[in-house]
C-alpha cells in the first residue's frame, strides 16, 4: 500500500488510528500495540499476501534466536550465544541473498564464466533490506547485551511498524522499543497528531508535486537509450532532474513516515537534513539517508576497524563500506559503481582534509563564505555524477550519459532558444550550434530544475518547518496546543491532503523510488 | 436548574459530547476556510472552464457546446498549454461563425478535431482553411467522444445546414467498436433484422438538474478536480458489477467482431446519402498508435483490431473514398526528425505538427494538383 494512495489515506490510516486511539482510551495499551502490529502486517500483505509469511517467518526466527541468546548469556554460555548470533545473521543474510541477490549472482557468473545457469525470476519482497537490517542490528545488540525490552508484541511492532516498514528509516530497537512500552504513547495528543499531519502533508507535497512533477524529464534521458545521440545539455538536465526527483521522492517518503508515526505519538529518527547543502562528501553522508549511514557506520565500518588501524586500513574500510552500501541498494553493477564512486569521493575527502590539517596547517573549523559555497558546488557536482550510475539501466548506459555530460558527444543548444539567443537567425550562439534536442523537455524543464534547486539549497527543510527538537515546544504552544487553532489547522491540512491525493490519483500509480531497495 | 442534582457521569458525558462537537465545528471551519482559499487561488489560474453542452440538444453534435460562450482549456494538474476562446454560433471551437448554406469542406472527428488543446490556426481545419484560401470555407466539426454512428448523424445535420462539398474524417482507435455501444448522450448502431438502425440515447434534460450542473460547473475548484484532474467519485455499482462473475456472451462490448465489420460496411454505404457528399469527395485519415512509433515498448492495446482497421481501409477504397493510413507518414517523419506528434507523454491528442501533416495529406487526397473535382481551387500547402 502506498502512502500516497486513496486506500491508504481514506481507508487504512483513519481506521488504524481510530481503533488504536479507541483501544488506548479504553486503557488497553497492549491491545492497541497489537492492533498497530496487525494493521502493519495487513499493510505489508496488501502488496503481496504470500510474502507476509516471509516477513512473519523472519520475525519469528529472529525473535526466538534472540530470546535463546539472552538465556544463553544469562547462563554465561557465551559460545552458545555466539553460535546463535552466527545462525541468526546467516539466516538473515541468507534470506536477503536469495531474494535480492540470487539472480544477480547467477547473471554475473554467466557473464564471467560464459555459462548458461538458469534461475527462476525471483520477485524482490518489498522492504526486505529494511526489515532485515533492522533485525540484524537487534540480534547483534542482543549478543552484546544491549537489549533490555523483549516484549513479543513490541518486537512485532518494532519490525513491522507500517510507517517505516517499506522504505525506512532504518530503525534501532533502542529508540523504538522503549516508546512502545511507554504508556504515554497510548493516548490521543492533538499536538503530536497535528505535527504528524503537518509533516505528512509536507512529505506528500514533496512526493506528489515536486518529485512527480520533475519526473517526466528523467525518463527521456535514462530510458530512451539515446546513447551517443545524447548531447551536453540534455544529459546534464536529465541528471539534474533525477537528482531532484530522488531527493524529493525519498525525503518526501521519510517525512510522511515521520509524520505518520508522530500521529501515533512515536518519534522516528530523522533521515534527511538538507543533503544538497553539504559542503563536503562526508557531511553529505551525515545528511542523506542518515539512518542507513548510521547503520553502516555502527555495524560495518566500525566492526571492520574504522579509523583505528592507520590510513590505509581506514581507506580500505571506507571503500568496503561504500561498496556494500551500494550493493544494499540493489543487485546490479551500477549500484556497485555508485558505491565505489562514493568510496573514492570519501577517500579523497579524508585525504584532502588530512593534507590541509597536517601539511598546510589549515583550521578546518574556519570557513569563508566563498570556500563553503565552492565546497557545496563541488560536492553537489560529484553527487550528481554518481546519481547517473544509480539511475542508469546498465553501466554502459551510465557511461554514455557521463560521456555526454563531459561534452564528448558535442554541445548543442535547443532550437527553442534560438529566437532569444540569436534573433538575427544565426545558426549558432557563441560558437554553439542550435538543434532539435529529443530529450530536452523545453523551458519547463529548466524552470522545474531551477525551482527545485532553489528549494533544496535555500528553503528550510521539513524538520525546520515543523520546528523539530527544541523549537517543537514553541510550535506546540504556537499552533497545536491551543485547541481553537489546532482543530481548524487539522481541517485545513485535511483538505490539502485530499487535494494532493487526487492530484496523485490523476497520474495513476506513482511508487516511491526506494521501494525498489 | 441545579446541575449538581444530576449524576456526575451524565455531566461528563454531555460535556464530553459538547467538547467533541466544538472540535468538530472547528475542524469543519478549517475545511471550509481551506476550500474558500483554494477556490480563490483557482480563479486566478487557467483552470478548464466553460464547455457546456449545447442548448440545442436535438441538433447535437452539429451544435457542440453552448454558442458564444467563453472557455478556458488546460491540461493536467499543472494546467499546461492553457487556451482561451469563445465558442462560435454552432458551439464549435473556431474563431469565426459558420454560415448556413456556405458549401464548406467539413472536417469531422472526435476530440482530436475538437482540439481543445491547440489554437485554431494549429488544427487540421485551420491549416486546411489556409490552403483552401478565402473562397472555400473549412469548418471543423469535432466533438469529444464521437464514433462512426455519431459521425453519420453529424454529417446528416451538416448536410441540412451547410450542404458541404467535401469532407475529411479522422478515424481514431475505437471509432468502429464504440459505435455499437449504447451510451448516454450519443448515437449508436442498434442491430436489427435488416442491418443497423441509428438510435440516439438522450440525456437527462431535467431543467433543475441542468441548472444545478451549470452552477456547480462554475466552481473553479470543482472544474479543476473533474476536468484537469479527471476525478470522479467511485462508482460503487460498477465496482460491484466488476466483482460479479461475468456472463458468457453478455454485454455490448462482447459483440463479436463480425458486427464490427458489418458496421464498417453500413457506415460506408450510408455516408454519401447522409452527408450528401459523393464518396470521391470524402477522405478518411486513419490515426496511428504514435507511442509505438516512438518506442515499440510503448505500444498500446488497440480497441479496434488491426484487421478491422485494414478492412476499413480496403472497403473505403473499394467504394471510391480517399483513404490514408497516417502511420507510414508519422513513422517516416519521426525517423527523419524524431519529433513527437502529440503531447507525449501526458496526452495523446495531436499537436500542431500532427495536425499540419494530416492537413497536407487531406489536401493531397482531395485537392491535389489539377484536381478540381470537389471544387478545390486552392492555394496549396504553405510549405
Amino acid at each position: 500500500m502506498l502512502f500516497n494512495s486513496y486506500e491508504f489515506i481514506f481507508g487504512f490510516l483513519p481506521l488504524t488510528a481510530l481503533f488504536f486511539f479507541g483501544l488506548s482510551a479504553a486503557g488497553q495499551p497492549l491491545l492497541a500495540a497489537g492492533w498497530l502490529g496487525l494493521a502493519s502486517v495487513f499493510f505489508y500483505g496488501y502488496w503481496s499476501p504470500p510474502y507476509t509469511l516471509l516477513l512473519l517467518g523472519s520475525i519469528v526466527v529472529n525473535y526466538v534466536l534472540a530470546r535463546l541468546m539472552l538465556k544463553a548469556r544469562d547462563a554465561e554460555r557465551f559460545r552458545a550465544s555466539r553460535a546463535l548470533l552466527v545462525a541468526a545473521i546467516a539466516f538473515d543474510l541468507g534470506v536477503l541473498a536469495y531474494y535480492k541477490y540470487a539472480n544477480f549472482f547467477v547473471d554475473s557468473i554467466n557473464a564471467v564464466a560464459g555459462t548458461e545457469l538458469q534461475l527462476a525470476k525471483i520477485v524482490l519482497p518489498i522492504g526486505i533490506s529494511f526489515f532485515t537490517f533492522t533485525q540484524i542490528a537487534f540480534i547483534v545488540d542482543t549478543y552484546q547485551g544491549k537489549v533490555r525490552e523483549t516484549n513479543p508484541v513490541h518486537y512485532l511492532l518494532f519490525v513491522t511498524y507500517f510507517p517505516h516498514l517499506i522504505a525506512g528509516p532504518v530503525l534501532h530497537h533502542s529508540e523504538m522499543m522503549p516508546q512502545f512500552a511507554d504508556r504515554q504513547t497510548y493516548r490521543f495528543d492533538v499536538a503530536n497528531f497535528g505535527i504528524g499531519v503537518t509533516l505528512f502533508s509536507i512529505g506528500l507535497f514533496k512526493k506528489v508535486i515536486l518529485a512527480d512533477g520533475v519526473q517526466p524529464f528523467v525518463a527521456p534521458v535514462f530510458d530512451a537509450d539515446l546513447g551517443h545521440g545524447l548531447t551536453f545539455f540534455e544529459a546534464w538536465l536529465g541528471a539534474l532532474a533525477y537528482t531532484m526527483q530522488l531527493y524529493f521522492d525519498f525525503s518526501g517518503y521519510s517525512d510522511m513516515a515521520l509524520g505518520l508515526s508522530k500521529m501515533f505519538n512515536v518519534d522516528l529518527p530523522l533521515n534527511f537534513n538538507s543533503p544538497y547543502k553539504a559542503y563536503n562528501i562526508v557531511e553529505f553522508w551525515r545528511r542523506w539517508h542518515m539512518t542507513l549511514s548510521r547503520f553502516l557506520r555502527d555495524y560495518l565500518y566500525i566492526p571492520l576497524g574504522g579509523n583505528r588501524h592507520g590510513e590505509t586500513r581506514r581507506y580500505t574500510n571506507l571503500m568496503t563500506t561504500m561498496l556494500l552500501g551500494g550493493l544494499w541498494h540493489g543487485a546490479g553493477w551500477t549500484f556497485v559503481l555508485w558505491g565505489g564512486l562514493h568510496g573514492i569521493y570519501l577517500i579523497i575527502n579524508q585525504a584532502w582534509q588530512r593534507l590541509r590539517t597536517r601539511v598546510l596547517h589549515h583550521d578546518l573549523s574556519r570557513q569563508t563564505r566563498f570556500g563553503r559555497a565552492a565546497g557545496v558546488a563541488v560536492t553537489f557536482f560529484a553527487v550528481v555524477v554518481a546519481w547517473v550510475f544509480f539511475r542508469a539501466h546498465s553501466a554502459h548506459s551510465a557511461f554514455d550519459i557521463v560521456q555526454a555530460m563531459a561534452g564528448l558527444n558535442g554541445v548543442v543548444l535547443p532550437d527553442q532558444w534560438l529566437p532569444v539567443l540569436a534573433p538575427d537567425g544565426a545558426a549558432s550562439f557563441m560558437g554553439i550550434p542550435f538543434g532539435y534536442l529529443e530529450a530536452f523537455g523545453g523551458n519547463r524543464q529548466v524552470i522545474w530544475i531551477v525551482g527545485l534547486l532553489a528549494i533544496a539549497w535555500l528553503a528550510p527543510n521539513s524538520q525546520q518547518i515543523v520546528g523539530w527538537g527544541r523549537a517543537m515546544s514553541r510550535l506546540r504552544s504556537a499552533v497545536f496546543a491551543l485547541e481553537w487553532r489546532a482543530w481548524p489547522a487539522l481541517g485545513v491540512l485535511s483538505v490539502l491532503i485530499c487535494m494532493l491525493a487526487v492530484i496523485n490519483g490523476s497520474r495513476g500509480v506513482s511508487e516511491f523510488i526506494y521501494f525498489n531497495f | 436548574m441545579d446541575r449538581a442534582a444530576y449524576p456526575s457521569s451524565s455531566i461528563s458525558t454531555s460535556s464530553g459530547a459538547r467538547l467533541w462537537l466544538r472540535r468538530g465545528a472547528l475542524f469543519c471551519a478549517g475545511v471550509v476556510a481551506a476550500l474558500i482559499a483554494l477556490e480563490g487561488v483557482m480563479r486566478l489560474l487557467p483552470v478548464t472552464m466553460g464547455f457546456y453542452r449545447t442548448e440545442h440538444p436535438d441538433l447535437w453534435p452539429l451544435y457542440n457546446f453552448q454558442s458564444r460562450t467563453p472557455y478556458t482549456y488546460s491540461m493536467t494538474w499543472e494546467m499546461l498549454y492553457p487556451r482561451y476562446g469563445i465558442t462560435n454560433n454552432y458551439g464549435q471551437l473556431a474563431p469565426f461563425d459558420y454560415v448556413t448554406g456556405s458549401r464548406p469542406v467539413i472536417v469531422v472527428g472526435d476530440s482530436y478535431i475538437e482540439s481543445q488543446m491547440n489554437d485554431f490556426r494549429d488544427t487540421l481545419q485551420g491549416d486546411l482553411g489556409r490552403m483552401m484560401g478565402s473562397s472555400i470555407p473549412v469548418y471543423g466539426l469535432g466533438v469529444s467522444g464521437l464514433s462512426l454512428s455519431d459521425y453519420l448523424a453529424l454529417t446528416a445535420q451538416a448536410k441540412t445546414d451547410f450542404a458541404p462539398r467535401a469532407a475529411v474524417f479522422l478515424i481514431v482507435d475505437g471509432d468502429i467498436s464504440e459505435s455499437l455501444l449504447d451510451q448516454v448522450g450519443h448515437y449508436y448502431f442498434r442491430a436489427t433484422n435488416t442491418g443497423f438502425a441509428l438510435d440516439f440515447h438522450p440525456m437527462d434534460q431535467d431543467p433543475l438538474l441542468k441548472r444545478v450542473r451549470y452552477s456547480i460547473g462554475e466552481i473553479h475548484l470543482y472544474r479543476y478536480l473533474t476536468s484537469n484532474l479527471r476525478f470522479s467519485a467511485p462508482d460503487f455499482r460498477r465496482i460491484l458489477a466488476a466483482l460479479k462473475p461475468r456472463e458468457e456472451g453478455g454485454g455490448s462490448k462482447a459483440q463479436a467482431a463480425p458486427a464490427h465489420y458489418a458496421v464498417v460496411d453500413h457506415f460506408l454505404s450510408e455516408l454519401p446519402r447522409h452527408s450528401g457528399i459523393e464518396s470521391r469527395c470524402i477522405a478518411f485519415l486513419l490515426d496511428a498508435d504514435r507511442y509505438a512509433i516512438y518506442d515499440p515498448r510503448l505500444a498500446s492495446t488497440p480497441k479496434d483490431e488491426p484487421e478491422l482497421r485494414g478492412y476499413f481501409v480496403r472497403r473505403a477504397a473499394e467504394l471510391g473514398y480517399h483513404v490514408s493510413d497516417l502511420r507510414p507518414l508519422f513513422s517516416e517523419d519521426f525517423a527523419k526528425h524524431r519529433r513527437h506528434f502529440d503531447y507525449w507523454p501526458i496526452d495523446r491528442h495531436w499537436n500542431r505538427l500532427a495536425h499540419r501533416l494530416a492537413a497536407d495529406e487531406a489536401y493531397r487526397l482531395l485537392f491535389g494538383p489539377g484536381d478540381r473535382r470537389c471544387g478545390g481551387e486552392a492555394q496549396g500547402p504553405a510549405n
